[in-house]
């Protein structure tokens, strides 16, 4: 099957541009190999031997095939870590051809940095390196739980088509506090994370050039979503904040941001959101009621806000009633 | 599968002759809501009457574990309201609960409103079904776009379980004034269809199947609910302004467990 081209090149390079997020990236267009069952998938090294691929800010399609989320690569002296495989397995194959077209090294990890399926679904293209798949202690537990819902909620968004190949695969090595990693020449250090976007958050950073993936737990133009514990996410932004972070990278918008300033955005719409529930709740306004109304001066500030933001106030709304 | 699809067809068969004969639509929709009117109500006939009862839910639920649902009972028959059902057609069980009045409700002429949350597990109807004293049933319907909530992990943090298990709360919304109460209940209320996050087992279901609501003693309101309704049930309902802040719950579990709660005078501010 041919698909076209879902990369976004152009359009990355003049905003990296724009911001002069970092001198040091630039953006490559992998053509994949010329066989027709791939696709080209647009990566940018952000830094010596990491790589990212930003998806589109959009929700899962027949067209997008799940390609909806960053993930990205490291490579070091023996072996390629990946991390996190985007939402199908069509998708993880093509993020798999875009390593193999800067590198023939083995793919020795692959690390999801929480269970949401735009995150793992693309494991299955991995199967065949014989990666270890690495992920937080509660990854397993929490994908299984909801597998044959977020299955289903995909193929309804994608099409059946789209998923051929996609498998359920939890980790073979389980993060319960910190883990490292070692590519050869760099060690990546895997880091268990308490209850913020999800239950089973893991940041992952690079020892040679100090960029940190941070998954969900930082997003960047789409609208953040609350699986976990806005209270907790912002206690671990507050940590990571205070943390010698320099370049981070997203699981959501730009390949590339810099910390502590990137988190404040995610942190002003969570804080927006629990002070307006908060209010809802002491003055007696129903959860049914109070998601028309809090956090509403977030509108305009993402993308996707029309799709999630109410969902986000349930969840809040349902932490914060009990306080 | 040779099977599956023998008897797949044979069911189309006996639907496509059952529909010129007698009427019944071969809308499946209409079929399952046709056996659970049965199942529940009998051959009592049920009327569409939004002049009596009605049904506020979201078209799409932006969280299909808590789907939140608002019953309003008009003012001029509330006094002859003895019941409500609540009714989710899709779901695995699809009663959700009895919300039965007693004596304390009173015979005022204010609107009743009932509020609570459910699980979906699928696109549906969910209904909500009055009875009158005299026996007639009215009811209000409302579509609900929803899927996966009933098989949803909950809590969100699988370590958070037990926190303030137990707990009720309950609280008058609107300070002095009268009007609106809320109850609400610490409790998983597992269905039997989520996960354990730990021995990946289905957790067993336990669920609080009774609530009493009392007022110096009489009954208020008796709930009779089942695993549609949301993890911590959180239900709202109306009362006569001439109540003195003495309401007294009971829940009862699955399992006989009893959780009780009470409102105090310095209310919620």
């Amino acid at each position: 099957m041919l698909i076209e081209p879902v990369g976004h090149g152009p359009k990355f390079s003049r905003r990296a541009v724009l911001r002069g997020a970092s001198g040091l990236f630039f953006s490559l267009a992998v053509a994949g190999s010329s066989r027709a069952d791939t696709m080209a998938l647009n990566i940018v090294e952000v830094a010596p031997g990491v790589y990212v691929h930003q998806g589109h800010v959009e929700l899962q399609s027949p067209t997008n095939l799940g390609d909806m989320s960053n993930a990205g690569f490291v490579v070091g002296d023996v072996g390629v870590a990946v991390i996190d495989t985007l939402g199908s397995a069509k998708m993880g194959a093509a993020l798999r051809a875009a390593i193999r077209s800067v590198t023939d090294k083995p793919i020795v990890y692959v690390i999801n940095t929480h269970m949401h399926p735009d995150h793992v679904f693309g494991n299955a293209a991995f199967l065949q390196d014989n990666a270890t798949f690495v992920g937080h202690r509660k990854l397993a537990a929490g994908l299984l739980a909801r597998a044959d819902s977020y299955l289903q909620s995909s193929q309804q968004m994608m099409g059946a088509e789209a998923l051929q190949g996609t498998q359920v695969i939890t980790p073979s090595l389980d993060v319960f506090d910190h883990h490292v990693l070692d590519l050869g020449g760099r060690q990546l250090t895997c880091r268990a994370q308490p209850t913020a976007h999800t239950d089973n958050d893991l940041i992952v950073t690079d020892s040679k050039t100090g960029v940190t993936f941070l998954g969900d737990l930082l997003f960047d133009t789409h609208i953040p979503t609350i699986d976990g514990s806005a209270r907790g996410w912002l206690q671990t932004i507050d940590k990571l904040q205070g943390q010698s972070l320099t370049h981070v990278v997203p699981g959501h918008g730009e390949p590339l941001m810099k910390s502590p300033e990137a988190f404040n955005s995610v942190k002003r719409y969570l804080q927006q959101l629990i002070t307006d529930v908060k209010q809802d709740i002491q003055s007696g306004k129903s959860m049914a009621d109070s998601v028309n109304t809090a956090g509403l001066s977030e509108q305009n500030r993402w993308d996707l806000f029309e799709q999630y933001h109410k969902r986000n106030v349930t969840a809040v709304y349902a932490e914060i009633e009990w306080e | 599968m040779q099977r599956r699809t023998l008897k797949s067809a044979l069911i189309s068969i006996a639907i496509l002759a059952a529909t010129p004969q007698n009427g019944y639509s071969a809308d499946p929709a209409a079929e399952l809501w046709s056996a659970l009117k049965q199942d529940v109500f009998g051959a009592k006939a049920i009327r569409e009457d939004s002049k009596v009862v009605v049904l506020e839910a979201p078209s799409r639920a932006e969280d299909a574990a808590y789907v939140p649902i608002r019953i309003k009972i008009a003012g001029d028959r509330a006094a002859s309201v003895k019941s409500v059902t609540l009714l989710i057609d899709t779901n695995p069980s699809p009663l959700a609960a009895v919300f039965r009045y007693g004596p304390a409700a009173g015979g005022d002429k204010a609107e009743r409103v009932i509020e609570t949350r459910v699980r979906m597990d699928s696109y549906s109807n969910v209904r909500a079904v009055a009875e009158t004293t005299d026996g007639q049933l009215h009811m209000a319907t409302a579509f609900v776009k929803a899927s996966g909530g009933c098989s949803a992990p909950s809590p969100k943090d699988s370590d958070a379980g037990s926190k303030d298990f137990g707990k009720v709360v309950v609280r008058h919304l609107n300070g002095d004034k009268a009007g609106l109460a809320q109850v609400m209940i610490r409790h998983p209320n597992n269905n039997g269809l989520q996960m354990d996050p730990i021995s990946r087992n289905f957790i067993p279901a336990n669920f609080i199947q009774a609530i009493s609501i009392r007022r110096n003693g009489d009954t208020f309101m008796d709930i009779e609910s089942g695993i549609s309704i949301s993890s911590d049930p959180n239900y709202r309902f109306s009362f006569s302004p001439d109540w003195s802040h003495d309401i007294k719950v009971v829940a009862r579990g699955l399992d006989e467990t009893l959780f009780e709660g009470q409102s105090t005078d310095s209310a919620t501010q």
